[in-house]
């Protein structure tokens, strides 16, 4: 049999699922092989995918219900939920001060103390040019042919 | 309380298995829709339908077997009970009735 790249993957991605739904797995490996079409496949495959087909069951849990103290019971909230650990998402050093909170602080500064503005864009321009005399000093620096700095040149450096 | 009347996907998939005979899997089902309607059907969707089908007792499956092409995977084979027959007259009752006393869909059948 011979299949595409494309169908070849399809294929994985099916047996890698076939186990969650085998009668509707095995019927579009068989109409996969009468039809021989991998864009069916992914059609179809992605269909399922969405239907919820190949869904893992879920395995019905019998409730522990158990007399608790208050406190404990906050804890082990805490402790299961993982609410104590934060994480900064917002692509930003502040944490809560995502994009639309920056674009509002820009806002806000443009209009109360637009002034204020000279000293962002020459932190920018004093960045720029420490990084470049940063990447020009390193440049300088004596260096085999390889681009590494050998013994005999790192005594060289330090007498220098 | 009336007996829910069938959708006409669920309605289609009845009388394709009832087409389709004692060998009523997946890909017959699929096929006689695809025959029948003349256009693609996603062999989930079908799926989904059987199973709320049989959720609601109007098809019964058992599992069949399997063959190479299929991967060792066995067939999972669809038989439509007597509640099921009843559904689609019914179905079929509310249909005709809607569809009688319209000259222009008579005219083009």
């Amino acid at each position: 049999m011979k299949t595409s790249h494309s169908a070849h993957l399809a294929l994985a991605v099916l047996n890698r699922l076939a186990c969650r739904n085998e009668p509707l797995a095995g019927d579009l490996l068989e109409e996969f092989q009468a039809r021989q079409s991998g864009l069916w496949l992914w059609g179809q495959l992605l269909l399922a995918l969405l239907m919820g087909s190949f869904r893992q069951p879920r395995v019905p849990v019998a409730l522990n219900l158990t007399p608790i103290d208050p406190v404990v019971a906050a804890w082990l909230a805490e402790r299961r939920l993982g609410m104590t650990k934060k994480v900064n998402l917002t692509g930003t050093p502040i944490e809560g001060v995502g994009g639309l909170s920056a674009v509002i602080l820009g806002f806000l500064l443009s209009t109360v103390v637009p002034d204020i503005w000279w000293f962002v864009v020459g932190g920018i321009v004093c960045g720029a040019a420490f990084g470049t005399a940063m990447v020009l000093a390193r440049s300088k620096r004596p260096m085999g042919a390889d681009g590494q700095i050998h013994n005999g040149q790192l005594k060289d450096l330090f007498a220098a | 309380m009336a007996r829910p009347l069938l959708t006409d996907f669920e309605l289609m998939i009845l009388l394709a298995i009832l087409r389709t005979g004692d060998q009523a899997y997946g890909v017959p089902i699929a096929r006689e829709l695809e025959a029948a309607g003349r256009r693609n059907v996603a062999v989930a969707a079908v799926y989904a339908a059987l199973d709320r089908l049989e959720r609601n007792g109007m098809v019964a499956s058992r599992m069949g077997e399997s063959t190479p092409e299929r991967g060792g995977r066995a067939r999972r084979l669809f038989q439509v009970p007597s509640q099921g027959i009843k559904a689609a007259r019914e179905t079929q009752r509310a249909l005709v009735a809607l569809w009688s006393g319209l000259p222009e869909l008579e005219r083009r059948l």
